[in-house]
């Protein structure tokens, strides 16, 4: 029996509704309504006691607690600040971490911070994301590529205010705009209140910005310091003095209203302070030039203002927490970009993007070309030292240095097309020049005897040894000699010794392999001569 | 019986505000009858209750001054237990460069971990070395415990690591010289020996251009080595660039032989820039590979703005002044701003407005196979350069 539908005729006086029946529709919809009341109350409970953004989503609960235990734990105490200001910069061109040492083991990292933004905002925490700048460290096309990535990538992540290093403005001007630009209708991240691209009045990227985070009113702008600007010979930049240029962007944000004036100073300290001093409406100040790890808490400035150092290769993030009304209205959390973000898979794919620009250039279409070796000498790839020197072949074989280009192949994205990881994966390259010498690596397909990390990266090229030793050439003995001589490493001598440490650091440096100690690592790939049998 | 069901909204706004209360009722028992560190001291086993220890120290940031590059050196911190239980102290993590050894003092225990009796101190030495380029220096050394209101306290070490040489910038860089215009550069390279150094040479190393360049170095001036603290010495390098150098790129180095300390030494800053024609176009919209302009498809309905540059630099660049003298498709408007100099001069900046009204013609320049390249011809005045055509790929629809 359907229930019976009851209508209101004009004229007549209204009756109380009958009540309905429950049968197995009604009942139906009962159980529906007490699920929807279960879920509500799931959600709402859920958004009541939300979690602190102290690790990404999907990361175990091992990996989270070994890297509290590692580098601390984070945001205790918070609770919802109002606003969150999430500031990073300096990351040199780290665009992800990478090294020998193992990547769980390293910190930074676009895909890391990308999580790291998302936790806040998923916690519930209006952010605001602001970079100091110093995308990268380089010149050249492979940086020009790079600089457009994380670009792309700081964009992606919702930046509200991106500066300028000195590094990056010593890109070709064209590059600069075409990442830096405005992008349709949507405004660029970039700003500076002294560097203009195409000059000042081109208005390529805003002066400042004044964005409404939590109900409260953020100004941001940017400086380049007239300490660091000197070093820029650049003519399609124009870059005007640090303080006067500030002045004119003070008062304006002066009128903005605003709860909080940020200053991204691309100076030293000492340039910062005195700029901070200079104009005291700043109470967050950041600043360059400091030590490789920020500082747990963050020094107050004479103005009350806090300084905020950030650390190098973008290890780290800082977040200033704003807490109106309470006894503590501002607290900062040092946040290493550790393992426990876990990897962001926007991220993944821009960087796999990045790989991919990076493979189709081609060597030739980043401008590398092979420069002669400091010797002059050619190579002969490490299967031609296993002739006679079949003991150190093995040992070399069994070592992590013959499938170093393998290592390469098997990330995600993979990296066998990019210069600055092949320099230390292949033999023949400048390892800190990321070039190629004359007679070195150049790709799978068309030097294959050159690929890992062989003999001749340390004993210098060979070819000409190998030739003679079989036979191919004629030489005098004291020719042989000479030649074999040339090769030789001993460790017997303290020069000999630092001549081999000097040869390793060339690729296990502080930033691939923070913890190289010569006399722990030597064993492992100790191949004297002595020893073979 | 009869059931009277209630109106979904009424039972969706319950839900909402029952579900509310739940949550914030969890979240303040959790944070009222939780201790601190809950899982922390958990997971490590500690206890609450009962006598517990208390770890005490003086100072937890040492700043060791300045260091060499290759210097190493320690700091021994005190830790006392002012409780009344066994403070048992674990070594944690490191930075990359720190070590931390033994304790030493009261308490027993191996070399990785201590126990300090009530009442006892130990101290725990932490050791660094100077790695790097030089710079400021900070690093971090962790102490695990069993105080439940300090599980870990953490020891920084900070200072300066100082080189022995120093380059401001550390790499000279020089972006879009001119090919028919002289340039110069300038760096600044600092020494922090215990005495002056001398300057025995300086010169630059580069296959295809080094004749075209003079390298010359003086002593800076003492005010100036304040720019690097702790500078015993310093010399301005200028490079001075003549007309005519290749276009593509530039590498180099700038190699200086010192002598610091009795010791000679060979500072070498790489030199890398790009030499590119007096005329370069710059915007979002250009394709630096293709060297086209990519405007893709555009209604003529809802138009198009956008913004070129022409950047003029070199010997020429002053008479530079661009007119429109054929642009395709029809449709497409550039209108010419009047000339700007950047910053001191070097380059001028013209802009170029590019624009569809809505009455432009429909047209098809995608740069396919199929569609040719649509271009922009300007007549520039350039005495080497009188016209500049600008390939420009568009297609203007409905």
């Amino acid at each position: 029996m359907h229930p019976a539908k009851t209508t209101h005729c004009p004229g007549l006086p209204r009756q109380p509704l009958a009540p309905r029946r429950v049968d197995a529709v009604a009942a139906g919809r009962l159980t529906m309504r007490l699920a929807a009341l279960l879920v509500f109350t799931a959600i709402s409970a859920s958004a009541g006691s939300a979690a602190t953004p102290d690790h990404g989503v999907g990361v175990s609960d091992e990996v989270v607690t070994e890297f509290q235990q590692r580098n601390g734990r984070l945001f205790e105490n918070w609770g919802v600040p109002r606003a969150v200001l999430a500031i990073t910069g300096e990351l040199d061109g780290y665009i992800e971490p990478c090294g020998c040492t193992g990547k769980e083991n390293q910190k930074g990292g676009l895909s890391r911070r990308q999580n790291f933004l998302d936790a806040m905002r998923t916690a519930g925490w209006p952010v605001v994301a602001v970079d100091l700048g110093s995308q990268v460290k380089r010149f050249g096309r492979q940086a020009e590529v790079k600089y457009q990535s994380i670009a792309d990538g700081l964009r992606q992540m919702g930046y509200s205010g991106i500066g300028f290093g000195p590094a990056d403005l010593r890109l070709p001007a064209e590059e600069l705009v075409a990442a830096v630009a405005s992008v349709g209708t949507e405004p660029t991240p970039f700003l500076s209140a002294n560097v203009g691209l195409l000059g000042l009045d081109a208005n390529i990227t805003p002066r400042f910005r004044v964005v409404e985070i939590g109900g409260l009113r953020v100004g941001i702008t940017a400086v380049l310091g007239d300490g660091k600007a000197d070093g820029i010979r650049n003519d399609a930049i124009e870059i005007a003095p640090a303080e006067s240029a500030l002045a004119k962007v003070a008062g304006l944000l002066q009128q903005g209203n605003c709860d909080h004036q940020v200053l991204l100073s691309w100076a030293t300290p000492e340039e910062t302070r005195s700029l901070a001093a200079a104009y005291p409406q700043f109470d967050i100040v950041v600043t360059a030039g400091g030590a490789d790890e920020p500082p747990a808490q963050l020094p107050e400035l004479p103005s009350g203002g806090r300084l905020v150092e950030l650390g190098h290769k973008g290890m780290y993030a800082v977040a200033v927490g704003f807490f109106p009304g309470s006894d503590q209205p501002i607290r900062s959390q040092r946040v290493p970009l550790d393992a426990r973000w876990g990897e962001a898979r926007e991220m993944i794919k821009l960087l796999a993007s990045y790989q991919r620009q990076l493979e189709s250039l081609g060597l030739e279409g980043l401008g590398l070309s092979a420069m002669r070796h400091p010797t002059g000498r050619r190579f002969a790839g490490s299967a031609a030292c296993s002739d006679c020197h079949d003991y150190a072949y093995e040992v070399w074989e069994g070592s992590s240095h013959a499938y170093a280009l393998t290592t390469l192949e098997e990330q995600d994205p993979r990296r066998d097309g990019d210069p600055e990881c092949l320099s230390c994966h292949v033999v023949g390259w400048a390892p800190q020049r990321f070039e190629p010498f004359e007679g070195g690596f150049l790709s799978m397909a068309k030097t294959p005897h050159l690929a890992h990390n062989g003999c001749e990266n340390c004993h210098g090229p060979a070819a000409a040894h190998a030739a003679v030793e079989r036979g191919d050439v004629r030489a005098t003995q004291a020719e042989r000699d000479r030649l074999r001589e040339e090769l030789v490493l001993t460790l017997d001598t303290p020069e000999g010794k630092q001549r081999a440490v000097n040869n390793c650091l060339e690729c296990h440096d502080l930033d691939n392999s923070p913890q190289f100690d010569f006399d722990e690592y030597w064993p492992s790939v100790d191949h004297s001569e002595d020893d073979e049998e | 019986m009869k059931i009277r069901l209630p109106n979904a909204w009424l039972v969706a706004v319950a839900a909402a505000l029952l579900g509310g209360l739940t949550g914030v009722a969890t979240a303040v028992a959790t944070a009222t009858a939780t201790p601190l560190r809950t899982a922390a001291t958990a997971a490590a086993g500690l206890a609450t209750e009962g006598p517990q220890p208390r770890l005490e120290t003086d100072a937890t940031v040492h700043d060791f001054g300045r260091v060499a590059v290759g210097g190493s050196g320690s700091h021994e911190f005190t830790i006392r237990n002012t409780g009344d239980a066994p403070l048992v102290l674990t070594k944690g993590a490191t930075s990359c460069t720190c070590t931390v050894s033994d304790f030493s003092g009261a308490g027993s225990g191996d070399g990785s971990s201590r126990t300090v009796p009530p009442g006892g101190s130990t101290t725990v030495r932490i050791e660094w070395k100077g790695k790097g380029g030089g710079g400021p220096f900070r690093q971090r050394a962790t102490i695990l415990t069993n105080d439940p209101l300090r599980p870990e306290v953490a020891f920084s070490i900070e200072g300066q690591v100082v080189p022995i040489w120093k380059a401001e910038p550390p790499v000279i860089t020089l972006a879009g010289l001119s090919a028919s215009a002289p340039a110069e550069a300038t760096a600044a390279l600092f020494t922090f020996g215990n005495a002056a150094a001398e300057l025995v040479d300086c010169r630059l190393v580069a296959e295809q251009f080094a004749d075209l360049v003079t390298v010359s170095a003086e002593p800076l001036p003492p005010a100036a080595l304040a720019a690097a603290e702790g500078a015993t010495a310093g010399f301005g390098l200028t490079l001075r660039f003549a007309a005519g150098l290749p276009l593509g790129k530039l590498r180099g180095d700038v190699e200086t032989t010192l002598r610091v300390d009795g010791e000679e030494l060979t500072a070498t800053i790489p030199l890398e820039g790009t030499v590119t024609g007096d005329l370069t176009v710059v915007g979002q919209a250009w394709d630096k590979r293709a060297k086209a302009v990519r405007l893709g498809t555009v209604s003529r309905r809802d138009g198009l703005a956008t913004k070129l540059f022409v950047m003029a630099k070199g010997a020429g660049r002053d008479q530079v002044r661009l007119a429109v003298k054929e642009v395709i498709p029809a449709g497409l408007e550039v209108t010419v701003s009047p000339p700007r100099p950047v910053g001191d001069g070097n380059l001028i900046r013209i802009g170029l407005t590019l624009s569809v009204p809505p009455e432009a013609p429909t047209a098809n320049n995608l740069c396919t196979e199929a569609a040719s390249a649509g271009k922009i011809v300007l007549e520039t005045g350039h005495p080497d350069t009188p016209e500049l055509t600008i390939p420009v790929c568009v297609a203007i629809a409905e």
